[in-house]
């Protein structure tokens, strides 16, 4: 029931009444109406009682914020396009960013937890603890409150029926508690499971429990791995997470208490600690100098000086690797951010001196200068609404086609939703800019001198610049790329594939029978259709993991070993077979090559026989007989990603490795009729076939994802500018009409005012350049860590950007 | 207070009413010399409604017909009373003006 009813319900009253006085309905109905007056008028009166004036005011604005927009559709249009590029890409952005920088850790207590152990250039870039140091010191205390370890994930087997590839690790009893983990069914790890001939349990994770048990009850269950069958005590939670961010299916318990088998070699552990809550990470550091002191005497004396003491917290040392990855992102898009703000301050500006005739006429027939600004707030308003409105879809779609070209095992990806502060920031900073741009310039009193404009040359200014920032880091990314791919391998790699098995230590306990198994494969697959060479190999180039040894044990016959307290860094050891040279296409510069008959031979790549300095001795090397260097081979690319390989050495294998490569050369549809020759032999093994090509590849889809993610902001960017830049140019040409044509009367040429007009964009794309090179040149340094074979100083990057 | 909202409240003191009520109301007592005009009525009673003087509710009238009943509410009372007092005292003051005048 409304007014409208209200209104009917006297009209007809009366008219009823008129009837009863005589009159015909019609009549009577006409007159009540008369009588009534003027409905619409009395209607808004009586709607202006209920409705608060500001909300009345608020609609009116908006309708003609509407009409006003769509009077001038190009400027509407570039406005929200602008607002829509920046808002969505720094909204995607950040929502997958704050996931891997800022999201709250699932541990308890986060802060307390850290990360530590010892770092030695030749382990890498990872903390390490040996065995015997963890073990004193879970027995005689630290200055944290607790500490746990873990040997670190390693691929396992499900070696039941239909195997699968695992990853296991070895924790201590406490790992669980210290994280504040509970298991969700059976129970946790304890003391009772570290002694001698205690039963083997495992935790199994909750994918593993609901893929392979469907999530029943584990009670009492079993399940194989590496062919030896273990207890299951318990379930992991849905959200445990290795501290390392390493993937995990299977925990098993670290038997490192109990007496140990002579010679059995030391573990490298991955530890943690929990601080006591009065005490910070320097304290902690500080008060583990002297343990670490007394550790080092279990470090051999060649790596002594070179092996340091690392605590971090757990989170610091969790992003390390991502995080410049992740900052460098976060400052793309700031800067995709600012540059979209300056476009629209720059259109909004623009836009409201040239309406200072409007405002002056509305102001002149009685419009309040209130009233004036909030119509001009309110159609800021409207625009930021549209632009962040299609900015949210732009940010959805974003992260969807991220989710699309990432290549897996980016961090946390597709958990990563719309983050909806950085969303509301976003329309906020862009709706600040818009009314500071666009009201503010309307406001002030329209005056008749030409003052010399500023702003919008210094807002096209720094558009160019920071496009060219951006543009400058993309450019280097780029190369960087470009360079990795186009880097030598050293190697040839088209109509090669791989196939890599691990053998179970459980069925294959003594070298002898790994070899005879080995064996049989070779003989099978060298019989395949499509294979027609076959070589054998313990690893692969140009992945970095690999068997090494330190360089200084290598000694050189009749000459003093090389002595000092250096390691030198790793030697590459590759156990091969003779056809892995010719596979891969790698060549001899010296010397022969490798045969079957060579039991005691070496063959050095160029590289560790320069830093050898020698060509054809003897050489020999920790524990092991010497050994006659029988050639040099080229260089190969053996270090992952990075450009320079390491020194390498090759030796006949003996066939007696656990993990094995079959390299073979020959047609890929013989890929199928490999794998089947594992299967026939021993089905419960699980084989990877790939070609060497796809290998090669994989490696470089990381950075290749960062490229695309950065040349597409960089292109957005720039196109942004370049709206920007022909915008105001437009305008202003447009506002000097009248000078160009007194300018033209007086015999200018249509040439001269060409000049004129480009001489004036060429001033301001000049110092948008010479400004945007300096902050490139800034902030190359930053990214710098992220290149691969690029040096920064790169100059072509402003010629290239024109 | 405007004179109309004095007619509206004095009126409805009488009982619930709806718009057209009270203008017939207002000319019948008042013997015809007063009349109200729908167009100042109805702002009117929506304003006192929005201020707490009245409350308001569709109903039906003795004759069948669905109409907005406006009824005085405990602080409509007190306004009538107050409009009241100050409608006595400036007719009073008219009257002696207009003698002396």
């Amino acid at each position: 029931m409304s007014w409208r009813d209200e209104m009917e319900s006297h009209i007809a009253m009366r008219a009823e009444m008129n009837e009863r006085a005589g009159m015909p309905p019609d009549e009577a109905r006409r007159a009540a109406e008369r009588a009534f007056g003027n409905r619409g008028l009395i209607g808004e009166e009586v709607r202006a009682v209920s409705m608060p004036i500001w909300l009345e005011q608020l609609g009116r604005d908006l309708r003609y914020a509407v009409r006003g927009l769509r009077r001038s559709p190009e400027f509407t249009i570039a406005a929200v396009a602008a607002l829509t590029i920046g808002i969505g890409a720094s909204t995607a952005v950040f929502s997958f960013v704050d996931r891997i920088l800022f999201r709250p850790l699932p541990y308890a207590n986060e802060k307390e937890l850290v990360w530590f152990g010892m770092t030695a250039p030749i382990a890498g870039a990872s903390e390490f603890v040996i065995e015997e140091n963890y073990v004193a010191w879970r027995r005689e205390g630290t200055p944290f409150a607790a500490i746990t370890a873990t040997s670190g994930g390693d691929d396992c087997s499900l070696s039941e029926l239909d195997p699968v590839r695992l990853r296991c690790a070895a924790v201590d009893s406490n790992f669980l508690s210290l994280f504040g983990y509970r298991p969700i069914a059976g129970r946790d790890f304890n003391e009772e499971d570290t002694r001698d001939g205690a039963a083997r349990v495992v935790l199994i994770s909750h994918a593993l429990w609901r893929d392979r048990f469907g999530g029943r009850d584990v009670n009492g269950q079993s399940i194989e791995i590496d062919s030896v069958r273990r207890e299951i005590a318990g379930v992991l939670p849905k959200d445990f997470e290795m501290p390392q961010l390493t993937k995990i299916d299977v925990l098993m318990v670290l038997q490192i208490f109990g007496t140990k088998p002579p010679n059995s070699g030391s573990l490298l552990l991955t530890a943690f600690g929990r601080l006591k809550p009065e005490m910070t990470t320097d304290e902690v550091r500080a008060r583990m100098e002297p343990l670490f002191q007394a550790a080092l005497d279990t470090v051999p004396r060649g790596f002594r000086k070179e092996v340091k003491l690392a605590v971090h917290s757990l989170r610091d040392r969790q992003v390390r690797d991502s995080s410049r990855a992740a900052w460098l992102l976060l400052g793309a898009v700031g800067l995709l951010l600012l540059i979209a703000i300056a476009n629209v301050a720059n259109l909004l500006l623009a836009r409201s001196l040239a309406r200072r005739r409007e405002m002056a006429v509305r102001a002149a027939i009685g419009a309040g200068r209130v009233r004036l600004v909030r119509q001009m707030f309110t159609e800021c308003l409207t625009l930021a609404a549209a632009g962040g409105a299609s900015g949210v879809l732009c940010a959805w779609a974003l992260l969807w086609l991220f989710r699309v070209i990432a290549p897996a095992g980016i961090l946390r990806l597709n958990d990563a939703a719309i983050d909806w502060r950085i969303a509301v920031f976003a329309v906020t900073v862009s709706m600040m800019a818009a009314i500071l741009f666009g009201a503010a310039p309307a406001l002030r009193e329209p005056k008749p001198t030409r003052r010399r404009e500023t702003l919008r040359p210094a807002l096209v200014v720094s558009q160019i610049a920071l496009a060219l920032v951006l543009l400058c880091g993309a450019a280097l990314l780029a190369q960087s790329l470009i360079n990795m791919a186009n880097a030598p391998l050293g190697m040839e790699t088209g109509s090669v594939f791989t196939a890599y098995a691990q053998l179970p230590s459980a069925r294959y306990p003594d070298p002898p029978s790994r070899a005879a198994f080995w064996r049989q494969v070779e003989e099978r697959v060298a019989a395949a259709p499509g294979v027609q060479l076959l070589a054998l190999s313990g690893s692969m180039p140009p992945e970095g993991r690999t068997e090494s040894t330190i360089f200084s044990r290598i000694t050189v016959e009749g000459r003093p070993q090389l002595s000092g307290q250096q390691t030198g860094g790793m030697v590459i050891v590759r156990r091969v077979t003779p056809p892995y040279f010719q596979i891969l296409g790698i060549p001899m510069r010296k010397g022969r090559a490798l045969a079957d008959s060579d039991k005691n031979a070496v063959i050095l790549s160029e590289r560790l026989a320069a830093r050898l300095k020698l060509t054809g001795q003897r050489i020999g090397f920790f524990a092991e007989p010497p050994r006659d260097v029988i050639g040099i081979a080229g260089d190969v690319r053996n270090a992952g990603l990075r450009l320079d390989p390491d020194p390498e050495m090759y030796t006949l294998t003996n066939r007696e490795q656990r993990r094995m490569f079959f390299v073979v050369r020959g047609n890929p549809a013989a890929m199928p009729f490999v794998r089947a020759v594992f299967r026939e032999l021993d089905p419960r093994l699980i084989v990877e076939v790939e070609s060497l090509d796809a290998r090669v590849s994989n490696m470089r889809v990381r950075p290749r994802f960062q490229s695309i993610l950065l040349g597409g902001f960089a292109m957005a960017g720039l196109l942004l500018a370049a709206i920007g830049l022909y915008g105001v140019i437009a305008l202003l040409t447009t506002q000097r009409t009248g000078e160009i044509g007194i300018r033209m009367a007086l015999g200018a040429t249509s040439r001269d005012i060409v000049a004129m007009i480009t001489g004036q964009a060429g001033r301001w794309t000049a110092a948008g350049v010479g400004i945007g090179l300096c902050g490139a040149a800034a902030s190359a340094k930053w990214i710098e860590g992220l290149l691969y074979g690029v040096t920064t100083s790169k100059q072509r990057c402003g010629t290239r950007s024109r | 207070m405007a004179p109309l909202e004095l007619l509206i409240l004095k009126t409805l003191k009488a009982g619930p009413n709806h718009g057209f009520g009270i203008t017939l109301h207002v000319q019948e007592a008042s013997g015809g010399l007063l009349g109200v005009e729908e167009g100042s009525l109805y702002p009117a009673l929506h304003r006192l409604e929005k201020d707490g003087a009245l409350s308001a509710e569709w109903s039906t009238t003795q004759a069948g017909r669905r109409a907005r009943l406006y009824r005085l509410t405990a602080a409509g009372h007190k306004r009538l009373a107050k409009a009241e007092d100050q409608w006595n005292t400036v007719s009073k003051g008219m009257a002696k003006l207009m003698r002396f005048a």
